[in-house]
């Protein structure tokens, strides 16, 4: 797992500045393009997140300090999807924080089982075991282990603590490694 | 055998241990552990069969999902970075 969060304490980059926003960002976009990939419906809309983000992060640039500059952009996006959200489906969202509540809701923007199969076409026997995940196991194990975010930036990313995103995914790894155990794919790569 | 004897007997052939272990394997293989956490898990994983083969699971399991990550296609990061660029330059409106 990219350990930026762990480095960051000891080595803070040092605060950008407005001309070198360009170059800031620039090594965090692949990230926030598949982390909005995971928070909507479509690529349309993941770019058009990202760019909401990237125009709220450089208003907001006075006031960063340089630490931890993915959380803070995965933080600007989560809060970005929520004003999205709330903009396109008013009557869903009853508490502008509750992005879980929305990852719960069956018609939110949060990936599908069979929207992951789809979109990253993966081995059957993983699709398999994904689509048994709720949304919300789902929605960790896309984050942190397809999209390779670490339990910080993917607390920051729904809103929710690290130890919760955590306590979501070991208990998701743990189904997936119980279904599978009978896989016969899955057997024969392991033993 | 009674269930006390039983958990007794349990604990003796050290699988005390390997609950122990067990709870923390997964933060271990994300990295999430201190040094002297790692090393005694990684020491347990290599002694103990049965924990080695539910850590190769997840290693398996694990890198069956990041591989199903896809590069990000060219054209979006492309107009992204523009962006970035044209808002650091002012060339677009804020």
């Amino acid at each position: 797992m990219a350990d930026e969060s762990q480095t960051s304490a000891t080595n803070p980059t040092p605060a950008p500045t407005a001309g070198s926003f360009g170059t800031f960002v620039g090594p965090h976009l692949p990230v926030l393009l598949r982390v909005a990939g995971s928070l909507c419906r479509n690529t349309h809309d993941a770019e058009d997140l990202v760019q909401d983000t990237l125009i709220r992060a450089f208003k907001a640039l006075d006031g960063f300090d340089g630490a931890y500059p993915r959380a803070w952009l995965l933080t600007i996006m989560r809060n970005a999807n929520i004003n999205r959200n709330r903009r396109q489906r008013p009557g869903l969202l009853h508490d502008a924080t509750d992005l879980e509540g929305v990852a719960d809701r069956r018609n939110a923007p949060s990936p599908s089982a069979e929207d992951v199969a789809a979109t990253r076409a993966p081995a059957p026997w993983i699709a398999d075991a994904l689509g048994r995940l709720s949304p919300r196991h789902l929605q960790v194990v896309q984050l942190v282990d397809v999209d390779g975010l670490t339990y910080d930036e993917a607390a920051a990313a729904l809103g929710i603590p690290a130890g919760t995103v955590m306590s979501r995914l070991h208990r998701a790894r743990h189904r997936m490694r119980a279904h599978l155990s009978h896989h016969p794919d899955f057997r024969s790569e392991t033993r | 055998m009674t269930p006390h004897a039983m958990l007794d007997m349990f604990r003796r052939k050290g699988g005390a241990r390997c609950i122990e272990i067990g709870r923390q394997i997964q933060t271990y293989l994300d990295d999430g552990l201190d040094p002297a956490s790692a090393a005694k898990v990684a020491s347990h994983l290599h002694a103990c069969r049965r924990c080695g083969l539910t850590a190769e699971d997840y290693r398996r399991l694990k890198s069956a999902l990041a591989e199903t990550s896809t590069p990000m296609p060219a054209e979006p990061l492309q107009r992204l970075q523009a962006l970035a660029a044209d808002l650091a330059t002012g060339d677009k409106p804020t």
